[in-house]
């Protein structure tokens, strides 16, 4: 029984953590775009590439799911 | 049964243009008539729809010309998106006069996305190879645990890669408080910023849509090599890193200033 709930875990945690992340990186695409229109651009590139880096794991985690 | 077929293999052509002049009808034309501009401006407003006739062409199948359904992808997706910028970055007046009001705007926004969303379903069938028919074995009936799985992650990819534009429209064009951020930081010169600022949040959808969600929910070529899982996932921890540097600097800068 233990064994089964562990599998499913392990199954749903990945696809669980890859939603969190992409959706995650909306909010960080959002908040790039409010500091190009402040004109803070280093601060709007840096979140860019953080939003790129969370959008590609998020991704990567859900690309397993449809793998197999 | 013939006219059946050719109506098949002309949908994909009538729908990625349906979409595409809808798109066109409400962020060029209809502003262009409410501002009224010259033979000139019509020709450059005229330009877009040339690269969506070409990309529509691209996906009849069987195809006109063989290697033109590679061309399908980067025409529709980037260059007909692209090409539609030309005329509201040239003529200044199209995006400075006021023809929506918010509830239209969501309209507008509504058009983006349905042609995101029809030209990627597009392209995934001009992908696709005809499958032969399969009868399904009685035992068959059960679905398999991998599919229903599969089936619900690409649920969520496709509602990902759609939420991603409609983020970005948002934040570009109909945030609160966005007037008060662009004119406070750019002065007299806010209504180029906002052009300047809304072509750029919809470039960077149209990229993170061609290079991250994509790949995953497109069927690989036989002939195409695949990266291996880890050195994808070096990739990725390489880039995650790097994205912690980031935050760092970033955290940095609004600590010191």
């Amino acid at each position: 029984m233990i064994g089964y709930r562990l599998q499913t875990v392990r199954r749903v945690l990945p696809e669980a953590l890859g939603t969190v992340l992409v959706l995650g990186s909306l909010g960080l695409f959002y908040q790039c775009v409010v500091y190009l229109q402040r004109r803070d651009y280093v601060a709007a590139i840096l979140i860019m590439f953080v939003g790129f880096a969370v959008v590609r794991s998020g991704v990567e985690l859900l690309r397993s799911s449809l793998a197999e | 049964m013939l006219r059946w077929r050719r109506l098949r293999r002309l949908l994909p052509v009538v729908l990625t243009g349906a979409l595409g002049v809808n798109l066109w009808v409400i962020l060029i034309c209809l502003p262009a008539v409410h501002v009224g501009i010259g033979t000139g401006g019509w020709i450059l407003c005229a330009l877009p729809l040339a690269v969506l006739v070409a990309g529509a062409a691209f996906t009849l199948r069987p195809p006109v010309v063989q290697s033109a359904r590679r061309l399908a992808p980067p025409s529709l997706l980037l260059g007909y998106p692209a090409g539609l910028l030309v005329p509201l970055t040239a003529l200044r007046d199209l995006t400075g006069v006021n023809v929506y009001g918010p509830g239209n705007l969501v309209v507008a926004a509504a058009a983006v996305l349905a042609y995101g969303a029809g030209a990627l379903f597009v392209i995934g069938r001009v992908g696709l190879e005809p499958t032969p028919h399969r009868s399904v074995p009685i035992q068959g009936w059960a679905i398999d645990a991998s599919a229903t799985r599969r089936k619900i992650a690409r649920g969520i990819v496709l509602t990902s890669a759609a939420l991603v534009p409609a983020t970005m429209i948002w934040a570009a064009y109909l945030r609160p408080g966005l007037a008060e951020d662009v004119s406070g930081a750019y002065g007299s010169s806010a209504q180029a910023a906002t052009v300047a600022i809304g072509a750029a949040a919809l470039a960077l959808p149209v990229g993170v849509l061609l290079v991250y969600f994509g790949p995953p929910l497109r069927r690989p070529a036989l002939e195409e090599p695949i990266a291996s899982p880890a050195r994808r996932l070096r990739g990725t921890v390489l880039l995650l890193a790097l994205a912690a540097l980031a935050s760092i600097a970033l955290v940095w800068m609004r600590a010191v200033s």
